[in-house]
């Protein structure tokens, strides 16, 4: 209603007037009746009615909101005022909208991993529960026994359901088999979680033991081309058939938001497709979802839990001791892992904010140029009685109003950038949703700091503008110089300025040369003509017993393909992020936990040391023996160091994971887990004798290595045909070569490196820029001075020395101040990344100088225009 | 001249509003009438300030109590004519029945006898 007369506020006023205007023809044609004269009728007219103005004025006001009034006169002026500048503008919008999109893109990763909540029903009841062992020491997973007892017990919850992480399956239809990844739940996660549902159902209570699936958008999308009669209709994943009762609405990936689950199975049908007993008292292994009750508060619900947990506790005092629950929001990550993460982002943000802040200080400089420039203006609106607020009004919206500008190019930049970030993917064959998007919260994140930092650019110039010395404005000469200060607020910005780029820049160069070291470094093994392909029989309806025989089986075909050298299978690929490890000590000693040494663990068939071109030191290679004999490893120098002292640890037997082993031979050090690696422990054992021994199903399948000459391509679709002829239904995933999986392993240094390089730039441009201008301004300033002292006898050299010096002044004290903070930065870098040493000779003796130069050149130029500068028309300038 | 009286201007402002309400009561009317009907009915005893008449109509058009259409006057002028809503016309049961109360206070207050009430 408001908004609609404030609208029509111009056509309301004309109507009034002529409103008016009839009521006084009316008047005077009464007066004039009555017998006045014209003129009189008129006056008397007027008299009788009053001031038209004022009342016109009256309802105009009442239409009006005053306050809304003056901002867009002032917005007005702002606008006109900043069409005349489109440099100025595109300067301030591009500085800012780069500083704000480094900030938008690391905040919409904050967003993804700590704010975001899963798009179910009413997100607010629905919580998580974590079991936490010795009384809150540690927190995972939850095992199934407990989960039972929460479902059946606890009272503050209308539901209470579980979900498995991880499910592999193998999705044959049409094409190829195709590895996906999905998760088992109890009947009841979907009314519980209150899942949208695209089409169909989630599963109901009597589809326990139901071979029924409900499929995720995406899978529905990509592998069944949005059938919308899919409902009703059979799938089969890794061999068995499975109804489809329903889809998932799109944006629904599960529970965690970090892992990207594609379809839902009933819990109790989950040993069909994976030989994990879920049921197992010792292993938790299940996620815990709950819908508090209406009224019930989290405290109470908390309270109800914790004396949960120690009745069970009391019950079963070895297998749950101290037994107790945390919850938190559904969808938020838990445990130590999530510190470390806030750790990462907190650091990431930093690094972003201090770009922001270069951006920043460019700005304020940029503003206050612009308003030196005005200072006439000012004082004599001063002068004409105009208020401090008045003034500084319009300027403050003006650089709110720039940084909004630069706020919404900085979120165009960041949907560019997170689109090219889709591009990456985490080197795991897991299913880890790294998307990142902008919704509500970015958008508005990014306009709160594009207004935060606009109001906190803009306030600095506006007071230093709006606080002009009146006299000597008039009088012509500067208003913003007090006589007798040296340093105004420019040169401190600057002074920062160069001091953040340092810092940046030395961080870039310390994650740039760990990654050089790493990339050019030697892992051990051949890492030019190895090819490698994954496959994982017993989630694709194998037995655990029944593996080394199809491994046996799949390895002598691709043993005789044109073009191998050599093949051989191991359940780890080294540099995978992925691995096992354990403890070992000498054979016939006791177990020490905790100063055994700990050794990671590989389990690979014969011929994976001349696979991978691991030379052989001491010993020979593991036989191709029966699972029934003792057991043999091989061990590198590191373990055999580690373990006996010595080089040679042939003959010598070792214990672990629950068996003994034979060494029977010694091999070079190699990379295991990162490149940038001190060298680790490594114990080979035989994977066929191991592999029914708790270790079936590692987690990424089990990797054929081949070493081979000639065409790649050619190759791995020879190896996929002969897989294929063994088994049509197996997957097989992660196919690469040895060099691509190297890259991979490279991803952190190298996103670090990326990201810090970036931001690095982004700042080394911007305060080169900030320099330059400030010279600029300064040698403009000082026209006037420099055309006397050329006219009395300075050499334009002098001119010129005179210049640099005072802006290499500023870059020294800058670099002077930067370096400590650079220091204690690359202590934090360190510790967050092995392999990034914190005293880097070469980062801290470059990156100055490479400042210094970069500073140079930014005051060359102005010193150049200083030189340029003749006498007579300086003396007349101003 | 209207911050010379502030309070008795209050005070009229309230009235008016329900005076106006009350003159539309027996039919449309134009503003200039209004005012014409007012002065005349209160023997021009209350001669308003006729513009101010005008910010009134606006406020109480504003309310929902009146709305208003062009039309041609009697004098063959187009002019605005205002009508009184239900609305308003509630409104003027509830204004003329407080003034009614306070009228009666009032003259028992002065010790006079209650006024004649004049109309419904």
């Amino acid at each position: 209603m408001r908004w609609r007369r404030f609208f029509q506020r111009k056509h309301t006023d004309a109507e009034l007037q002529r409103e008016i205007e009839l009521h006084m023809e009316e008047e005077i044609a009464e007066n004039v009746e009555r017998g006045m004269s014209a003129e009189e009728a008129r006056r008397q007219a007027y008299l009788k009615f009053g001031n038209v103005q004022q009342i016109r004025e009256e309802v105009w006001r009442k239409n009006s909101w005053v306050g809304m009034e003056n901002l867009f006169r002032d917005l007005k002026h702002v606008l006109r005022r900043l069409k005349n500048e489109p440099t100025a503008v595109i300067t301030v919008a591009i500085s800012l909208g780069l500083g704000i999109a480094a900030n938008v893109v690391i905040f919409s990763g904050v967003n993804k991993m700590l704010l975001q909540r899963p798009p179910v029903g009413d997100p607010a009841t629905l919580v998580e529960i974590f079991s936490t062992a010795l009384h809150g020491q540690r927190v995972h997973a939850t095992a199934w026994q407990v989960y039972e007892a929460l479902h059946t017990q606890a009272r503050s919850f209308s539901g209470v359901a579980a979900f498995t992480e991880f499910l592999q399956g193998t999705l044959t239809g049409d094409g190829e088999p195709e590895r996906v990844w999905g998760q088992s739940t109890t009947t009841n996660f979907f009314d519980v979680a209150q899942v949208p549902m695209r089409l169909g159902r989630g599963f109901t209570n009597n589809e326990e033991y139901s071979p029924v699936i409900v499929l995720g958008y995406g899978l529905w999308r990509q592998s069944f081309h949005g059938d919308k009669a899919i409902v009703g209709k059979t799938v089969t994943i890794s061999g068995r058939t499975f109804t489809v009762v329903g889809v998932t609405a799109p944006g629904f990936r599960g529970m965690i938001r970090i892992i990207d689950a594609r379809f839902w199975i009933p819990l109790a049908e989950r040993g069909e497709l994976a030989p994990e007993q879920i049921t197992d008292p010792t292993i938790p292994n299940l996620n815990v979802i709950a819908r508090t009750k209406p009224g019930v508060t989290r405290t109470e619900a908390a309270a109800e839990l914790d004396t949960l947990g120690k009745q069970i506790s009391a019950n079963d005092a070895k297998l749950y001791p101290g037994l107790g629950f945390v919850m938190e929001d559904a969808g938020s990550l838990a445990g130590p892992a999530v510190q470390r993460l806030e750790l990462l982002l907190a650091a990431l943000t930093a690094v972003a904010l201090l770009v922001l802040c270069i951006a920043g200080s460019n700005v304020a400089n940029l503003l206050l140029a612009r308003a030196a420039a005005r200072h006439r203006e000012m004082a004599v609106r001063i002068a004409l009685g105009a208020t401090r607020w008045q003034l500084i009004r319009p300027m403050l919206l003006e650089s709110a109003l720039l940084a909004v500008g630069g706020g919404v190019f900085g979120v165009l930049v960041t949907l560019v950038g997170l689109r090219a970030l889709q591009g990456f993917h985490i080197p795991v064959p897991l299913p880890i949703d790294t998307s990142l998007d902008v919704d509500w919260r970015v958008t508005l994140y990014a306009f709160l700091l594009s207004v935060g930092i606009g109001l906190l650019c803009g306030i600095g110039p506006a007071f230093a503008a709006t606080h002009p010395i009146v006299p000597n404005a008039l009088k012509g000469e500067s208003t913003l110089e007090r006589p007798g200060r040296k340093w105004n607020v420019r040169n401190v910005l600057v002074v920062v300025q160069i001091a953040a780029c340092l810092v940046l820049l030395c961080t870039t160069g310390l994650y740039l040369h760990s990654l050089a070291n790493a990339s050019g470094m030697d892992p051990g093994f051949r890492t030019h003509g190895v090819f490698m392909m994954a496959i994982d029989p017993v989630h694709n309806g194998y037995k655990a017993e029944e593996a080394p025989l199809l491994l046996r089986r799949v390895r002598e075909r691709v043993a005789g393909l044109p073009g191998v050298v050599s093949a051989s299978w191991a359940d780890t690929v080294p540099l995978s992020m992925d691995g096992s490890a354990d403890s070992f000590h000498p054979a016939g000693r006791a177990a020490d936990a905790e100063h055994d040494p700990r050794s990671d663990v590989y389990n690979v068939s014969p011929g994976y040391f001349d696979t991978m071109g691991i030379a052989l030191l001491a010993g020979r290679d593991m036989n191709s023996v029966d699972p029934n004999t003792p057991k043999q490893a091989v061990v590198n120098e590191m373990f055999a160091k580690k373990m006996f002292g010595t080089g040679n640890a042939v003959g010598e037997r070792v214990s672990g994971r629950q068996s003994t082993y034979e060494i029977v031979g010694v091999v070079k050090n190699s990379r295991s887990e990162f490149m940038a690696e001190e060298n680790l422990p490594i114990l080979y054992a035989g994977l066929e004798q191991n592999i029914g021994a708790g270790s079936a199903s590692p987690l990424l399948g089990y990797s054929l290595m081949v070493h081979y000459e000639g065409n790649m391509a050619e190759l791995a679709a020879a190896m996929r045909k002969e897989i294929h002829a063994i088994d049509p239904k197996l997957a097989v995933f992660n196919e690469k070569e040895m060099k691509e999986h190297i890259d991979d392993a490279l991803i952190i240094p190298r996103v670090e490196s990326a990201v810090f390089g970036t931001f690095g730039l982004a700042g080394l441009l911007l305060a080169a820029v900030g320099l330059y201008g400030l010279m600029s301004y300064s040698v403009q300033r000082r026209t006037h001075e420099i055309g006397i002292r050329l006219a009395l006898g300075a050499t334009r050299s002098g001119v010129q020395t005179l210049v640099v010096k005072q802006g290499m002044t500023l870059a020294v004290i800058a670099l002077v101040i930067g370096a400590p903070l650079a220091l204690a930065a690359s202590k934090i870098a360190a510790k967050l990344q092995y392999g990034v040493s914190a005293y880097d000779a070469v980062t801290f003796t470059c990156v100055p100088i490479f400042l210094a130069a970069i500073a140079l050149v930014a005051c060359c130029i102005p010193a150049q225009r200083a030189a340029t500068i003749e006498p007579q028309t300086a003396l007349r300038h101003e | 001249m209207m911050e010379k009286k502030p309070i008795s201007s209050e005070m009229l402002k309230g009235t008016l509003d329900m005076m106006i309400l009350r003159t539309l009561i027996s039919g449309d009317a134009h503003g200039h009438t209004i005012a014409k009907i007012i002065e005349r009915s209160s023997e021009d005893v209350l001669e308003v300030e006729q513009g101010s008449l005008y910010p009134a109509l606006h406020r109480l058009e504003d309310r929902g109590w009146v709305s208003s259409y062009w039309g041609v006057s009697e004098n063959n002028r187009k002019a605005k004519f205002y009508q009184l809503t239900e609305n308003g016309r509630k409104q003027l049961t509830v204004e003329s029945s407080r003034w009614r109360k306070m009228a009666r206070a009032i003259a028992l207050v002065m010790g006079e006898a209650p006024a004649h009430e004049r109309g419904e």
